[in-house]
């Protein structure tokens, strides 16, 4: 029994740490739905940022540093993405899917570039992020896998949803940036300025997918490999809109997301396949967002989601 | 008198080749872009880009080599091109391309009949599965208006794993590597698609693709549906003005992309891998570079034959001058990724030029 229970805390400690970093970049992307932009290029700005972690990392050996080298090499990516979608008016389909090709194929080519390998890239100097120290937890076992080899980062991110839900629902700048998405042309006319905010909220995704990137580069492992995020973004997207870009339904998704990829690498295809395991979310977004749609067309309100 | 028609002939001409300037707009950019990575790599850009044209398609091998490789592309791009010149922006093009992959390598593999009822019924049942793979997403839109990029970008995924699912449980070649690689076994050799020359890669896959290119240039240019769906693109409160359903035409956009998309994979199995492997078609990423052909070419069946070639020619050329130089092949990538980016930009040019319509160009791609 006692095992039995400590399976449970340990399928739930993986659960959170596979669900922080989509977590952050799911938030990314529930900001850019609000905004109507449909930001399909956060899986390259992770990249981005995941890769520019561990060169920051490499050469200065300080964990902020490397942490402010993804976030900014990320913004930077972004910021591009974002005019090129606002102000240039390209379909924001192809940018995002061209800045997730571009970022591929620039962060495998750098790689090779900086520290002359090819597919990973790993080093004994390389620092990985503080772990939270849980010693005084030693007694309860329990409790101990629980909370165990979490980042600050990690709790971070919750920490983060909730300060959004706050910003997005109860303040006025939250309430301007919500009627871009309902009505830009609207909230223009009463001085809100549109694009400035919608580039803003593409800056702030790359922000975050920045942290979602080193997360994954320096959180449970610490090397960069070539295509390390390998559809997390998408993934995060899917989170959330399945969240319907709602900061808390996008925790909920999220760790909907985290806890069929523990599964499936926990059970291994004793009673439960694998592979159904990890398509079960994705069909679950869809079902999901037919429910939600369908509810809203049957009251006779208008589909916002995008 | 003959002055004024020589220059309107001059005007035809430049009228003929406008749809060629933003593209070459574009590629000068990623070039430039691309010049500037070797030379980050301390390489000479002119005898890199050298090296990369030689590659592509410098020799009967490396030509075929190429060629091969945009086969796939061609069809996926025909795919891409059909769903969003009618506004349909899905970009499930590797979901329909998995679907029909698989579909055609299982019937081929296990339907006792004779040969050429196998081939048929395959192809048929391959290229069918991916439409209507296609359709659902459809009739999410139709019922629920679920945005068509978002379903087929899940559908990409569930698609994958679901696949992946049938073929570890029920289709594993377990002789061959003791069923470690998720892969079908082999289709039989006689319906594969034969080779011209043994030495090379090339099939007649190619040679259907380029049929299917004057196929769907004809569907596109000559038909009512090509006529009702170009509309549809344009102006969807005029259509339905003018009578012109465009729910249906929608269900026909897409089940018609999702079968082009479908007969990509299809084509890889018949004349690359002989089989189905799982990954392969994901690694290979031709739906999306059959995406960014479609784009390059402002959905011309036409256009996105070349263009499919030289962005092959751009893969098989990258990793030619990862053999010769220092620069790694991932140049490929970063040229095709500036090309699309720059590409997306156009509207900004057509916009500055004629203020009117603006609004209506802005929605194209858009969402």
């Amino acid at each position: 029994m006692a095992l039995d229970i400590e399976f449970i805390a340990h399928i739930l400690n993986s659960t959170f740490r596979l669900m922080t970093p989509i977590l952050l970049v799911a938030l990314g992307s529930a900001v850019c739905n609000r905004v109507f932009i449909f930001n399909i290029g956060l899986e390259g700005m992770m990249l981005t940022g995941a890769f520019f972690a561990i060169v920051a990392n490499y050469y200065t050996g300080s964990v902020l540093i490397s942490l402010l080298a993804a976030m900014g090499s990320a913004m930077f990516v972004s910021w591009i993405a974002g005019i090129f979608m606002v102000k240039f008016k390209g379909a924001m389909l192809v940018v995002g899917i061209s800045v997730n090709v571009l970022m591929l194929g620039a962060t495998t080519f750098l790689m090779q570039l900086f520290f002359g390998v090819k597919g990973a890239f790993v080093h004994k100097d390389l620092v990985s992020l503080p772990k939270v120290n849980v010693e005084f937890l030693k007694g309860t076992k329990f409790f101990y896998t629980l909370f165990g080899s979490l980042t600050y980062l990690d709790y971070f991110a919750v920490i983060l949803a909730i300060i959004l839900y706050f910003y997005m629902f109860k303040t006025v700048s939250g309430f301007r940036l919500r009627s871009i998405g309902i009505n830009k042309e609207a909230a223009n006319s009463i001085g809100v300025d549109g694009d400035k905010i919608q580039i803003g909220a593409i800056v702030f995704s790359g922000l975050l997918s920045g942290l979602g990137g080193a997360l994954l580069s320096m959180g449970a492992v610490t090397m960069f490999v070539q295509n390390i995020t390998s559809g997390r973004g998408f993934m995060a997207m899917a989170a959330g809109s399945l969240g319907s870009a709602h900061p808390i339904g996008v925790v909920f998704a999220s760790t909907f997301f985290g806890l069929a990829q523990t599964l499936s690498n926990v059970l291994d295809n004793q009673f439960l396949s694998s592979e159904l395991m990890i398509a079960t979310p994705y069909v679950a977004t869809i079902v999901a967002l037919a429910i939600f749609n369908y509810s809203k067309i049957k009251k006779g309100g208008k589909i916002t989601n995008i | 008198m003959k002055f004024k028609i020589k220059k309107m002939n001059y005007k035809q001409i430049l009228k003929y080749l406008k749809p060629l300037e933003q593209p070459i707009v574009a590629i000068s950019f990623a070039l430039v872009i691309g010049a500037i990575a070797m030379l980050l790599a301390k390489s000479n850009p002119l005898v890199v880009y050298g090296y990369m044209l030689k590659g592509a398609f410098g020799s009967k091998f490396y030509l075929s080599t190429t060629l091969a490789k945009a086969t796939p592309i061609i069809l996926a791009g025909l795919g891409a091109s059909i769903a969003w010149r009618s506004n349909c922006f899905g970009i499930g093009g590797e979901g329909q391309m998995i679907v029909g992959a698989f579909v055609a390598a299982i019937i081929a593999i296990y339907l006792p009949a004779p040969m050429w009822i196998k081939f048929v019924s395959s192809i048929v049942g391959g290229v069918v599965a991916g439409g209507g793979y296609s359709l659902i997403s459809a009739y999410l839109f139709d019922k629920f208006q679920m945005s068509l990029s978002i379903s087929t970008l899940m559908m990409n995924y569930a698609g994958r794993f679901i696949v992946l699912y049938f073929i570890v449980n029920f289709f594993l070649d377990t002789s061959s590597t003791g069923g470690k690689l998720q892969q079908t076994y082999k289709i039989p050799e006689e319906i594969r698609f034969p080779r011209l020359n043994e030495d090379y890669a090339l099939t007649i896959g190619f040679f259907i693709a380029v049929a299917v290119v004057i196929l769907v240039w004809f569907l596109m240019n000559k038909t009512k549906y090509g006529y009702e769906s170009k509309m549809v693109g344009y102006n969807l409160e005029f259509c339905r003005f003018g009578g012109i359903k465009a729910k249906k035409i929608m269900y026909l956009s897409l089940f018609i992309s999702g079968v082009l998309s479908a007969f990509a994979g299809v084509s890889e199995v018949y004349g690359t891998y002989f089989r189905y492997v799982s990954g392969s078609l994901v690694s290979g990423r031709s739906a999306w570079i059959g995406l960014n052909a479609a784009l390059i070419s402002a959905y011309n069946p036409i256009g996105v034959l070349v263009s499919s070639i030289i962005l092959a020619g751009i893969q098989t050329g990258g990793s030619a001058i990862s053999r010769f130089t220092t620069v790694p092949l991932e140049i490929s990538q970063i040229l095709q990724g500036c090309i699309t980016l720059f590409i997306s930009a156009k509207i900004v040019i057509k916009w500055r030029r004629k203020n009117t319509n603006s609004k209506k160009l802005n929605v194209k791609g858009g969402m």
